[in-house]
């Protein structure tokens, strides 16, 4: 099993980055997971594009972050395969980057240092990991904040910082667990905004993690909808909103309060039966 | 980009200001935090100064109204530390000491920062010998010191070797329970930004560690100048142990006062010396606390 992965990283590292139209690929194959006796995610199936931005929604407990971290190579996967390009995931990949509800800065490392680590300890010499650094905490709106801890820094600010790190690397697949969940409603907005505007200019295959059916129908191309007791995926449905998208032009769309009403009745119904369940998944 | 930097004072150009303002913007509230700081930090001098005062004049009252077996005014204790200094070797008896301090201190902190990382970190070496540290830990050294001295004999390296065991203790568990709380989520981070055993060490768990280091050098001070009158009292008679069982063997309160003042001057200076270097290796956390005691 670990030579065939070998062997896959080798062939990918033949293949030049980027161009490949499958690296950015994923597949999630007969997945389950448990957390203790208990069933978190059964039988799971999800196929990801290159370069298809996907937000997954669902209620507590449905097991979407887990489904993300078991992707980031950071949850152990206990049944199934999951594969990024032509690789299998046993470990988080080089070409994958990751941002975090809770950011994840290091607290004693200035927003320059944070950005730069990834690339300084896949070893790109230091010189071309601040240039790269620089451009993508410019491409985040932090321009000037460089020498500021994270300390300084408020939520809006901190996920930029933790955004900018995701995408020094210029990884195929970037995954984002509720990275808005911990700021501010108007913040979010702004976020939301930009992160369309870099996606824009700039697209990898995106798996973005959320509570906020808004957020969802915003962002993706596809919104995979989840249902808890045990976590598999209900629905998934397309978003016809056409790019570039601002935030106001998809409330405005026609297709976004069926849409919403749609996902919401998925989600309602599901809800309530994990209510009455009552759900002990920690997500 | 919006300006939202963390403050709690009301900026005029706060609002949603757009792309050069929160370089300056920042520095604007950094300069006026420090100000805010000083001025609160000369409030905190004065009244230190002011307690100061009232418990010496309070010294000096007392002192002149008892016996001078038992107490001593604060003048005289003074005088007779810059006696004991001119006439009786004071200073040199306290170099000594120091240096018997220093040897064991920096001794006791490196053992310390090293086993408290290696256990705080591989749980394979917590299980194997965290019930050593722990058992230590909770056996005062004083019980040990006779022990020593049957080992090493009672010369400066026996001192050193005291020192150094009261120190290790309080700096190994303090490390150790630092490496351990080290945030579960940024060592997730690291191993999703695929940092190796040694990149782990270097950017993350030595930095993680820098102020329980701190915290365990800093009580591993209180330690060691215990542990340095102990083993100067209990060993041969050196330095200002010496110093402090002459003065009190032979009834001169005051000049054992005196020696007292001193030791409590000296560990107070290490102290505040600790502080100014945290200030300097944690630059990352004066920066968020704007001081909000009352």
């Amino acid at each position: 099993m670990a030579e065939q992965g070998d062997l896959r990283a080798a062939e990918r590292a033949g293949a030049s980055a980027g161009d490949d139209p499958g690296s950015g690929a994923i597949h999630c194959r007969d997945i389950y997971k448990w957390f203790g006796s208990s069933l978190i995610i059964n039988n799971l199936q999800l196929d990801i594009a290159h370069k298809e931005f996907v937000c997954i929604v669902g209620p507590s407990g449905c097991g979407k972050t887990t489904l993300l971290r078991m992707i980031a190579g950071l949850a152990e996967i206990d049944s199934g395969e999951i594969t990024i390009g032509k690789q299998v995931v046993t470990k988080p990949l080089p070409t994958v980057g990751v941002v975090f509800q809770h950011f994840g800065l290091f607290p004693w490392k200035t927003v320059i240092k944070n950005v730069m680590l990834p690339l300084v300890a896949s070893g790109v010499p230091k010189a071309e990991a601040r240039a790269r650094a620089e451009a993508a905490i410019e491409l985040v709106g932090l321009k000037g904040c460089n020498d500021l801890y994270p300390a300084q820094l408020s939520g809006g600010m901190k996920q930029r910082a933790g955004l900018a790190r995701a995408l020094a690397i210029q990884p195929e697949v970037i995954l984002l667990d509720e990275p808005f969940a911990a700021v501010d409603a108007q913040t979010r907005e702004v976020l939301q905004e930009e992160l369309l505007n870099l996606w824009g200019r700039h697209k990898q295959t995106a798996v973005f993690v959320t509570h906020s059916i808004d957020e969802a129908i915003t962002l993706a191309d596809r919104v995979v909808v989840m249902g808890v007791n045990p976590g598999r995926v209900v629905k998934e449905i397309t978003i016809p909103i056409p790019r570039p998208r601002t935030v106001a032009s998809v409330r405005r769309h026609e297709q976004y309060a069926p849409l919403r009403e749609e996902i919401w009745d998925l989600l309602r119904v599901r809800d309530s039966r994990a209510d009455t369940k009552g759900t002990n998944a920690n997500e | 980009m919006s300006s939202d930097v963390n403050t709690n004072e009301s900026l005029p150009a706060r609002a949603d200001a757009v792309a050069p303002t929160p370089e300056t913007l920042g520095r604007q509230v950094l300069q006026r935090r420090q100000k805010r700081l000083r001025k609160e930090r000369w409030t905190f001098v004065g009244i230190r100064l002011l307690s100061l005062l009232v418990v010496m004049i309070g010294w000096q009252i007392y002192g002149s109204h008892t016996i001078a077996i038992l107490f001593a005014p604060l003048t005289t204790v003074i005088h007779q530390g810059y006696i004991l200094f001119a006439h009786y070797q004071l200073g040199s008896e306290l170099l000594y000491s120091i240096e018997t301090f220093a040897y064991g201190y920096v001794f006791g902190l490196l053992i310390g920062i090293f086993i408290g990382m290696l256990t705080g970190a591989y749980r394979a070496a917590e299980a194997a010998i965290s019930m050593y540290i722990f058992a230590l830990y909770a056996t005062p050294m004083v019980a040990i010191v006779p022990i020593i001295s049957l080992w090493v004999g009672y010369s400066f390296t026996a001192q050193v070797v005291i020192v150094t065991l009261f120190v290790v203790w309080p700096v190994t568990v303090t490390v150790f329970h630092g490496i351990q709380e080290i945030d579960s989520d940024l060592m997730e981070v690291s191993r999703s930004l695929r940092l190796n055993r040694r990149q782990t060490w270097l950017h993350v768990l030595l930095p993680g560690a820098v102020p329980f280091i701190i915290t365990g050098a800093t009580q591993g001070v209180a330690m060691g100048m215990v542990g340095v009158i102990i083993a100067e009292v209990q060993t041969e008679l050196t330095g200002i142990g010496k110093a402090l069982q002459t003065e009190a063997s032979t009834y001169h309160t005051a000049g054992a006062l005196a020696v007292i003042l001193l030791i409590m001057a000296l560990g107070l200076t290490l102290r505040a010396l600790l502080s100014v270097v945290k200030r300097w290796v944690v630059p990352w956390q004066r920066l968020d606390r704007g001081s909000r005691r009352a």
